[in-house]
């Protein structure tokens, strides 16, 4: 990826204003994740906003502040392949220890 | 994107000039930076080359290996006859424990560490690793980690008794008062084994992925380096779950937290999650650089090209990635529920597809071939046919239904002793008779490698096989002993015999590598090729010039040695022009080995800080912090001064030896 | 081991050769962060799993000051941007912009760590919540501990580079550095942008 020294200082000053936007859009969210926590609109749509609020931060962040966007495709890979095994882990373990808050009350077991 | 800017471009650059390295030779700190000249035993301290390093991990594995074969004779004996009073319970409980995690810990994955080490640099044409400093820490965090786990032995409470695999809560400092401070040293140690495992695997995949020479694509890797790829990816995703399992264990035990205390809302059974969520892809780290070996072994002794090469990579990645998903075949008696079980059932069989098609094209590879059977090709064929009779009972394993049965009896012990000793062992010892001569430049007496194969397969045989029957007829594990009415006294003893036998075999081969090596000097050089084999490294003399490579190669074709061998003109192998350059040798460093100490200190300085030691003049004194902190500054002091020092380098300008590896 | 080599001292500045084009520093350290992933998720799944399953309930909204946590979160989010711009400012050569950006970072690091360990010591002194009076307590401070360690870390990171950037010795081939230390920073910021959710904020909708 070579560049003459020019076109990389034009291509830097874009990405100044990028990390601005992004940084605004960022601060935007996280006021309504914590204005999302109040609404009356039940806890499932709650819980659905949150994540999703977060999800968009968490991709924000990865792809412009930590530069995925403009980088080679193997950083995104070994990235991606540590994220994949780490939620698809943990989902499954916190599906089998899903049930275990059904503790048989004492009427139950006598 | 790199930018073309010089210094003299750098706005507010106080000084020109900046760029300039200058030569090391300012005296240091503590001791000045050892120069390209240095000799003796410290450039052995010092070192940050590949194959020394390596060496130092496969002398010191090979030592904890006999260690760890020591501990199991203790254990055969007692168990040789019924109602044995040989040694107590809780000795018996310290000596499985220190077995297993000796074995698994110290032995195993530091041979193949000694393999990773010296050879995949030389397969894929690289000059080094990534990291070469890093490396030498590696080495030495495995080192302080032996010691602090072997150093329990003489501390109040012994060795931990707990089981390789240490489930809570017999961990807990509030259930079992006597047991002092062994839990403590089984925590510390692992820790600083997993940091030098998780160093020196950021190491190798940097290595792999960015340090091949011009033309070795991937898929020209030989597989063993493609293991080693996959191995350390396996190391970097599993261990962060058994550190966070360890560093719960350990606020759970120094800080009175609750992780684990059914009691307090902790759960004792997230301790086996956690430990399985790491303990399932080790497993996959012990067996696959064995099947990266045996994977360089098979072609060579065949004269054949390894059968199906894109299958056995791509078995080895779907091995790796499947690892995850299966950790709870190891809880299928602990009530997980029907939907869990039969997932992690039906995952576990699937796993074995990838691994039988290894089998299958190692065997194409065989078929046909012009085989030779020496040493290491023994051991290689050794390890097919053992690995396979631990793969079957892995298999029946997964059978959740007949697990039940099996699960803590003695049929497991024989299903991993197949796969560990038949599997991982066997291709270990290939790797060695094969590679020895590479590192030394001489080669392993057949007769006697022979000699010790027989003595190896006989013991290993004798000893595991009656487990299975032992297992079935409902001997349970780690258990010290046994009464004469079950019937088990006959197996029981053959074993032991066959345990005796397997333990001389192991200490023949062991002395054989060390008697060779030491009297290198009065035996005929074996030449750059010995074996006339098929990868980069039989290129380059042997032993290995420091600098590897005098020129670096161009790559063509995959098994380019042969090729350029027997192969067609087109696809020889080039070479990079000789630019007057000459080899960029990185400089030695005093400061990974202080690092290592620092973390020595910091880690004994946890274990002991509740302790009371008394001084001489009568007084008592609790360190609490006070060694733990000076550990810490050590470390940090080290860190600071390493990235102050930096990589340095000096050239080398070797006589062009290639013409020598036209064999 | 002999060989007929004359060793001469290295002078020069070397390009380093990478197979893939992208600069060692950076490989590793994207593979550490993928490892990372797996070292937080341990964590955090702890953190549910006995958040879900504690058997007496504990009512964490009545001590968490959600104002507080806000602050120190944008106060991350904020230094994220700090040290975007100070990778940037290498990669166009401004030694200037880079001390004060990094300056920046530390800066709002120091802030966030502040606002942590006032948290903790509130809840220890007004609530009595301690690493062994609940299980909330032992996961709790163990996250967002070790998220916290990971902070002062990469604080400690930035401010050898700030000094470095006095001596007079930084130049452009440092950019990597920069970057890879932003990449690390990055990275504790998105671990913050989910504990926040998942351990603050969720407590407020179930």
């Amino acid at each position: 990826m070579s560049h003459n020294p020019l076109t990389a200082l034009v291509e830097e000053n874009k990405r100044y204003f990028t990390f601005f936007n992004v940084s605004i859009a960022l601060i935007l969210i996280t006021g309504a994740e914590i204005a999302i926590i109040e609404m009356p609109t039940g806890w499932v749509f709650n819980l659905t906003v949150l994540g999703i609020l977060s999800g968009v931060k968490f991709f924000c962040v990865v792809v412009w502040f930590m530069h995925l966007r403009w980088d080679k495709s193997l950083c995104w890979i070994l990235f991606v392949i540590g994220l994949v095994i780490a939620v698809g882990t943990f989902t499954a373990l916190n599906i089998i220890l899903m049930g275990d808050h059904l503790m048989p009350t004492q009427e139950q077991i006598e | 994107m790199e930018s073309e800017t010089t210094s003299v471009d750098f706005i507010g650059t106080e000084s020109e000039n900046s760029h300039v390295l200058a030569p090391t030779k300012k005296k240091g700190w503590i001791f000045s930076r050892p120069n390209a000249n240095t000799t003796g035993i410290v450039d052995w301290l010092t070192t940050i080359d590949h194959k020394k390093i390596g060496l130092m991990y496969g002398m010191v594995a090979l030592g904890c290996l006999i260690l760890g074969g020591i501990e199991a004779l203790f254990i055969r004996l007692q168990l040789a006859s019924p109602m044995n009073t040989f040694i107590t319970a809780r000795e018996y409980n310290q000596l499985f424990t220190m077995h297993g995690t000796t074995m698994i810990f110290l032995a195993v994955m530091p041979l193949s560490a000694a393999f990773f080490n010296f050879i995949m640099p030389l397969q894929i044409g690289a000059r080094d690793v990534a990291f070469p400093r890093v490396n030498t820490l590696s080495l030495w965090c495995f080192i302080a980690g032996a010691i602090i786990l072997n150093a329990s032995w003489l501390f109040p409470g012994g060795a931990p008794a707990i089981g390789w695999f240490g489930y809570a809560p017999i961990t807990l400092k509030e259930s079992y008062g006597d047991m002092g401070m062994s839990t403590d040293f089984w925590v510390m140690g692992l820790q600083v084994l997993g940091l030098a495992s998780l160093l020196a695997s950021f190491n190798f995949i940097t290595t792999i992925i960015n340090m091949r020479c011009p033309g070795m694509t991937m898929m020209r890797m030989p597989v063993f380096t493609w293991m080693t790829l996959i191995t350390a990816f396996l190391l970097i995703l599993a261990f962060p779950a058994i550190t966070i399992a360890l560093l719960e264990l350990m606020f759970d035990r120094q800080f009175g937290t609750l992780f684990f205390n059914n009691a307090a809302g902790g759960k004792a059974i997230f301790w086996q999650h956690l430990f399985w969520i790491f303990g399932h892809p080790e497993v996959y780290i012990l067996i696959l650089p064995a099947m990266g070996i045996v994977s360089e072994v098979l072609p060579t002794f065949t004269r054949k090209p390894l059968f199906g090469y894109g299958l056995i990579v791509f078995s080895g990645a779907v091995i790796g990635f499947l690892g995850f998903a299966v950790w709870s075949h190891h809880m299928f008696t602990t009530g997980l529920g029907v939907v869990a079980t039969s997932a992690f059932s039906i995952l576990t069989m699937l796993i074995a597809i990838p691994t039988g098609v290894k089998i299958f094209n190692w065997i194409g590879t065989l078929w046909g071939g012009s085989i030779r059977y020496t040493t290491p090709m023994l051991f290689a064929v050794g390890f097919i046919s053992m690995f396979m009779i631990g793969g079957f009972t892995g298999i029946m394993h997964s059978t959740v239904s007949v697990d039940a049965q099996h699960q803590d009896s003695y049929f497991v012990i024989a299903h991993f002793h197949y796969v560990l000793i038949g599997g991982s062992l066997f291709a270990l010892l290939s790797g060695f008779y094969y590679w020895i001569p590479k590192m030394s430049g001489v080669l392993l007496n057949e007769k006697f490698g022979k000699f010790c194969f027989i003595i190896i397969f006989t013991g290993f045989n004798l000893t595991f096989f009656p487990m299975h029957y032992l297992g079935m007829e409902g001997m349970p594990r780690r258990t010290h002993t046994y009464h004469e009415e079950m019937g088990l006294d006959d197996p029981n003893r053959l074993a032991t015999i066959g345990a005796f036998i397997l333990g001389f075999g192991i200490l023949f081969s062991v002395i054989q590598f060390f008697y060779t090596v030491i009297n290198r000097k009065k035996l005929p050089p074996c030449g750059n090729d010995p074996w006339d084999a098929r990868t980069l490294e039989w290129s380059i003399p042997s032993p290995v010039p420091v600098y590897n490579f005098a020129r670096t190669p161009i790559i063509k074709a995959r098994d380019q040695h042969w090729e350029d061998k027997y192969g067609h003109e087109e696809l020889k192998m080039d070479y990079e022009p000789d630019d007057g350059h000459g080899v960029h040798m990185p400089d030695r460093s005093w400061w990974p080995l202080w690092c290592g100490l620092g973390i020595l200190i910091l880690g004994f300085g946890l274990i002991t800080r509740k302790m009371t030691f008394h001084l001489p003049g009568g007084s008592t004194w609790e360190p609490n912090f006070e060694i733990f902190s000076v550990g810490v500054f050590i470390t940090l002091i080290s860190i600071v001064f390493w990235a102050i020092e930096g990589p340095g380098g000096y050239h080398l300008h070797p006589e062009d030896d290639i013409d020598e590896s036209k064999n | 081991m002999s060989n007929s080599a004359e060793a001469s001292i290295d002078h020069g500045h070397h390009e380093e050769y990478t197979s893939t084009g992208i600069p060692h520093k950076k490989l590793c350290m994207w593979a550490f962060l993928a490892s990372d992933c797996m070292f937080f998720g341990t964590l955090i799944s702890t953190h549910l799993v006995y958040r879900r399953t504690s058997p007496e309930s504990l009512d964490v909204t009545q001590f968490f000051d959600i104002p507080l946590t806000s602050f120190s979160t944008f106060v991350l989010l904020a230094s994220s941007l700090l040290m975007a711009l100070a990778v940037s400012s290498m990669h166009k050569a401004n030694l200037k912009m880079t001390r004060w950006t990094l300056f920046g970072v530390i800066f709002c690091g120091l802030i966030f760590l502040g606002c942590q360990v006032y948290e903790f010591t509130h809840f220890v002194r007004a609530y009595g919540l301690t690493l062994n009076s609940h299980i909330f307590g032992s996961t709790f401070y163990v996250l967002t501990g070790t998220h916290g360690v990971h902070v002062s870390l990469g604080v400690m990171w930035l401010i050898a580079w700030l000094i470095y950037s006095f001596t007079g010795k930084m130049g452009p081939e440092h950019a990597i550095d920069i970057e890879v230390a932003g990449l690390y920073w990055h990275f504790v910021d998105i671990v913050w942008v989910i504990i926040f959710p998942v351990v603050y904020l969720v407590e407020y909708i179930l």
